[in-house]
């Protein structure tokens, strides 16, 4: 997968941005500063709107690759903080996205896959609980397990070690060594496990 | 996230309105509106503060008959405190105070949520699912909020009309059933309508001002309360103002 910025100003903050990000398997945005590598992702999935100049994957502008699927089948972002919707239990949450899908029979294997990837991330959780009553670091885990559900075709990382303890940082390493066969990550970090031999390419801002 | 240099103008809460009103009435297939928002909406704002409006339309209703009484036994008109009670209460103030309870509820509740989902990036969380904030949080409340203030005022004008009754009773030993024949012979069809229309007004004033205003929460919390503030001052500056209109427009329309 081939993303391009051309000139792109968006809504965030990105000023006349020319990128080539060559997102093979894994692609690490190294930013010290982290904020132009923020607004990058924040481009690519949308939440920051571009007023000029064009975004393309693959060669097709943004707006028709992201058109003939739903959103959660496309891009998955796993969010630096952990980010719950705070009124949804934990189960609510992670079946949100389906309500985009119009697909009923996706909920048939939902509490399967959960559980499957819950044990690859060593969490133990009750489902039914609100987030304000699960520690950061769990919630964070939970905020991988949530875009991998949908099985997208790019998956965007914002500081994956962000809120981990060494034990976790671990699993997760662990995790994405596993999934950068077959999911190609977009992976915005200077933490040196992503910068020295995880990354396929390394883009540094 | 936005430009922090970007400023709010009227163009963009009218952008907000038109987007907001145009996803309200383009329900059919639209899966991002939840009917579990909807449902909750309905539950704080109608259910909840029933115990609220049963005390308010209880002492209106009271305050108004015994105004009303004092005020036309003077002139020996003691009969037509029946009159007073429709015009002052079920043409003008059911609807109006029941607003005024709900935008202190649940308006300063929707800009608050809004604008903490804001500052927790849950907007954005939904955002990067590709759902629409518009469609799944604010229509739901559009919706909600429009019929707990439709179900709240009808309610208000019940208790506000037994209320009057009660206290009639400390002058007058009025009958029921003569008391609600004297209200119902001065009820007037403009009067139902009137009541149908305002809180359904007065609720789609109160879910879009709240909303835009708690979505135009930008990153800081301490912009929470300033929005719910100016949430609170402009649904009550509008409800206000769109009561003028409507009751200028049954005037002109010679619905009296």
């Amino acid at each position: 997968m081939k993303i391009i910025f051309d000139r792109v100003c968006s809504s965030g903050g990105l000023q006349d941005l020319s990128l080539e990000l060559p997102v093979e398997r894994v692609c690490v945005i190294n930013d010290s500063t982290e904020l132009q590598g923020k607004r990058i992702l924040n481009t690519i999935i949308g939440l920051d709107e571009i007023i000029s100049g064009s975004l393309t994957i693959d060669g097709i502008p943004w707006l028709e690759f992201i058109s003939h699927q739903p959103m959660p089948r496309v891009f998955g972002y796993v969010f630096d903080e952990a980010v719950m919707l705070s009124n949804l239990s934990l189960r609510e949450n992670l079946l949100l996205p389906y309500r985009m899908l119009n697909d009923d029979k996706a909920d048939d294997n939902f509490e399967t896959e959960v559980q499957d990837w819950m044990r690859q991330f060593g969490l133990s959780l009750d489902l039914a609980s609100r987030p304000n009553v699960i520690r950061p670091p769990e919630l964070k885990l939970l905020g991988f397990i949530r875009p991998l559900l949908f099985s997208p075709r790019l998956l965007l990382i914002d500081n994956p070690y962000y809120l981990l303890n060494e034990p976790q940082r671990c699993t997760v390493l662990e995790v994405l060594n596993r999934l950068k066969s077959s999911l190609p990550l977009l992976i915005l970090s200077s933490d040196s496990d992503f910068n020295r031999g995880f990354a396929a390419q390394i883009i540094k801002i | 996230m936005r430009n922090p240099s970007e400023k709010k103008s009227i163009l963009d809460f009218f952008s907000f309105l038109g987007l907001s009103l145009y996803e309200a009435t383009h329900l059919k297939g639209n899966r991002h509106v939840s009917l579990m928002v909807l449902m909750r909406q309905i539950l704080f704002t109608g259910y909840e503060a029933l115990p609220l409006i049963s005390f308010i339309a209880l002492g209106i209703g009271g305050l108004v008959i015994l105004q009303g009484y004092s005020l036309l036994s003077t002139f020996g008109q003691g009969n037509l405190v029946h009159m007073i009670l429709v015009t002052v209460v079920i043409n003008e103030m059911s609807s109006l105070i029941t607003a005024l309870v709900v935008v202190a509820r649940s308006g300063t509740a929707i800009s608050t949520e809004l604008g903490n989902m804001v500052v927790h990036r849950e907007i954005d969380l939904l955002r990067s699912f590709g759902l629409s904030p518009i469609s799944y949080l604010v229509v739901s409340r559009i919706y909600g909020v429009m019929a707990a203030m439709l179900i709240l005022t009808a309610y208000f004008n019940i208790v506000a009309v037994l209320g009057g009754w009660m206290f009639s009773q400390l002058f007058s030993n009025i009958e029921f059933r003569a008391f609600m024949n004297g209200f119902l012979l001065e009820l007037k069809l403009s009067s139902i309508i009137v009541n149908l229309v305002k809180p359904l007004v007065f609720g789609l004033i109160i879910a879009l001002v709240s909303s835009y205003e708690g979505m135009s929460v930008r990153q800081s919390s301490t912009e929470v309360p300033q929005r719910t503030i100016r949430a609170v001052v402009n649904s009550i500056v509008l409800i206000i103002f769109s009561d003028l209109v409507i009751t200028w427009l049954t005037w002109v329309l010679a619905f009296r």
